[in-house]
């Protein structure tokens, strides 16, 4: 196999190691040069892995007006992301596998870079009731990673219960370290700053 | 369990004591919160207005300690684009976040070389396994963060290390303007990114 996907990376330091040649064939790094390959001049350029970012907000779908799948994802390329994980505060919420597979959808289509979305670890991200985890793992989005983000999951018995279900599929919750009694109304860090700017801490 | 964007020294200390009892927990920090402290709110400009708030320098060189001795597994950006009528307001009724996609890496080499992690054999493996293979391995991705090794798929970035370059928001692809480094120079840009061997971004520039 040869052609578009297929590179030949001259002079690259792969983790800033010793400049060497990379080879691609066909998307798969391989040992020797492919037929057909294209050249690409990367003389002292360091070679790392496809940033994979764990925390990305794209807005889309709901709020269209400050981000798109298909800018946010090309944001990430130029970033150097290969991968971005997009969290579940979107309108509507992706506590459903309807909305993840839109969401997955959209980052096939635009191309820049793999979307896996985050799905929401409670309906409506309130806290209140387990979201459909199974079927939005089961889902052509195979969503492995759960958060309700900034809403946090407070309700330790609903936390238990969630821990718990993930197992069956060795998903994951992220859970934002914060407590919301703590933190009502706050505007800033809490200290020095915050008594001298006179905002909530 | 995984927890989001740890911001201070207490937190790291938490996250450093669960793993020293064999608990199977992972952690995150923000570039943002790797480099800028809460003296910036002075200016009660909302692009400084982020959840968790950025914190004490005594804070930030923590977090910079975790991420090194692996305390904290990853970086994650938490990029929060706003429209700017939710983020260009008085500050406490703004949006809380920060861009972070386009600035992430040259945020977290600026940081880490400020740290004293300035040596190419150290500072590039460490990134590459705080900024790939850790998240990969978190967001359960087999196909992401792996070796640069034959066999693997083709995913891999290229930065120039000697490319110093000012952040101009109205340049990002981002539509969110609210980046919190508008206006700095920062280390190291991306020359090309490929997805499963197709490039995505080449010369710096969309593919």
């Amino acid at each position: 196999m040869s052609g578009q996907n297929s590179w030949v990376l001259k002079g690259v330091r792969p983790l800033g190691g010793e400049p060497t040649t990379l080879f691609v064939d066909d998307g798969v790094l391989v040992d020797a040069e492919p037929s057909g390959a294209q050249s690409f001049d990367a003389d002292g350029l360091i070679a790392l892995p496809g940033l994979v970012d764990l925390h990305t907000h794209l807005r889309e779908p709901g709020r269209e007006d400050a981000e798109t799948v298909e800018t946010g994802t090309l944001a990430a390329a130029l970033g150097g992301f290969t991968a971005v994980h997009a969290m579940a505060n979107t309108e509507p919420v992706a506590d459903v596998a309807g909305v993840v597979e839109q969401v997955w959808r959209l980052g096939q289509d635009a191309g820049h870079c793999d979307v896996h979305p985050v799905g929401a670890v409670t309906v409506g991200l309130r806290g209140e009731q387990l979201a459909e985890l199974g079927a939005m793992a089961e889902s052509a989005a195979r969503v492995r990673v759960f958060s309700d983000d900034g809403k946090c999951v407070h309700d330790p018995m609903l936390m238990r219960r969630a821990l718990e279900y993930l197992r069956a599929f060795d998903g994951v919750i992220a859970q934002h370290a914060q407590d919301p009694r703590l933190t009502d109304g706050a505007q800033m860090n809490e200290g020095v700053q915050s008594a001298r700017l006179g905002l909530v801490g | 369990m995984h927890f989001c964007h740890v911001s201070t020294a207490g937190s790291v200390e938490l996250v450093r004591w669960a793993k020293s009892k064999g608990w199977n927990v992972t952690a995150e920090v923000t570039p943002h919160h790797l480099f800028l402290t809460d003296d910036l709110v002075a200016s009660y400009d909302p692009v400084f207005k982020v959840n968790p708030p950025l914190r004490t320098a005594d804070d930030v060189e923590a977090l910079r300690a975790g991420l090194v001795d692996g305390t904290i597994d990853a970086v994650a950006t938490d990029h929060a684009p706003h429209a700017l009528e939710d983020k260009e307001t008085e500050w406490a009724a703004a949006a809380f976040g920060m861009t972070g996609l386009e600035t992430a890496l040259a945020v977290v080499i600026a940081a880490l070389t400020e740290h004293g992690v300035d040596d190419p054999a150290a500072l590039w493996p460490l990134i590459a396994d705080r900024m790939s293979a850790r998240p990969a391995a978190i967001g359960r991705l087999s196909h992401q963060g792996q070796p640069l090794a034959a066999g693997a798929p083709a995913n891999l970035v290229l930065v120039d290390a000697a490319a110093a370059w000012t952040v101009d928001p109205a340049q990002s692809a981002s539509r969110g303007r609210n980046t919190p480094f508008a206006g700095r120079t920062l280390p190291a840009r991306v020359t090309a990114t490929f997805l499963r061997g197709r490039p995505t971004v080449l010369d710096g520039k969309p593919a």
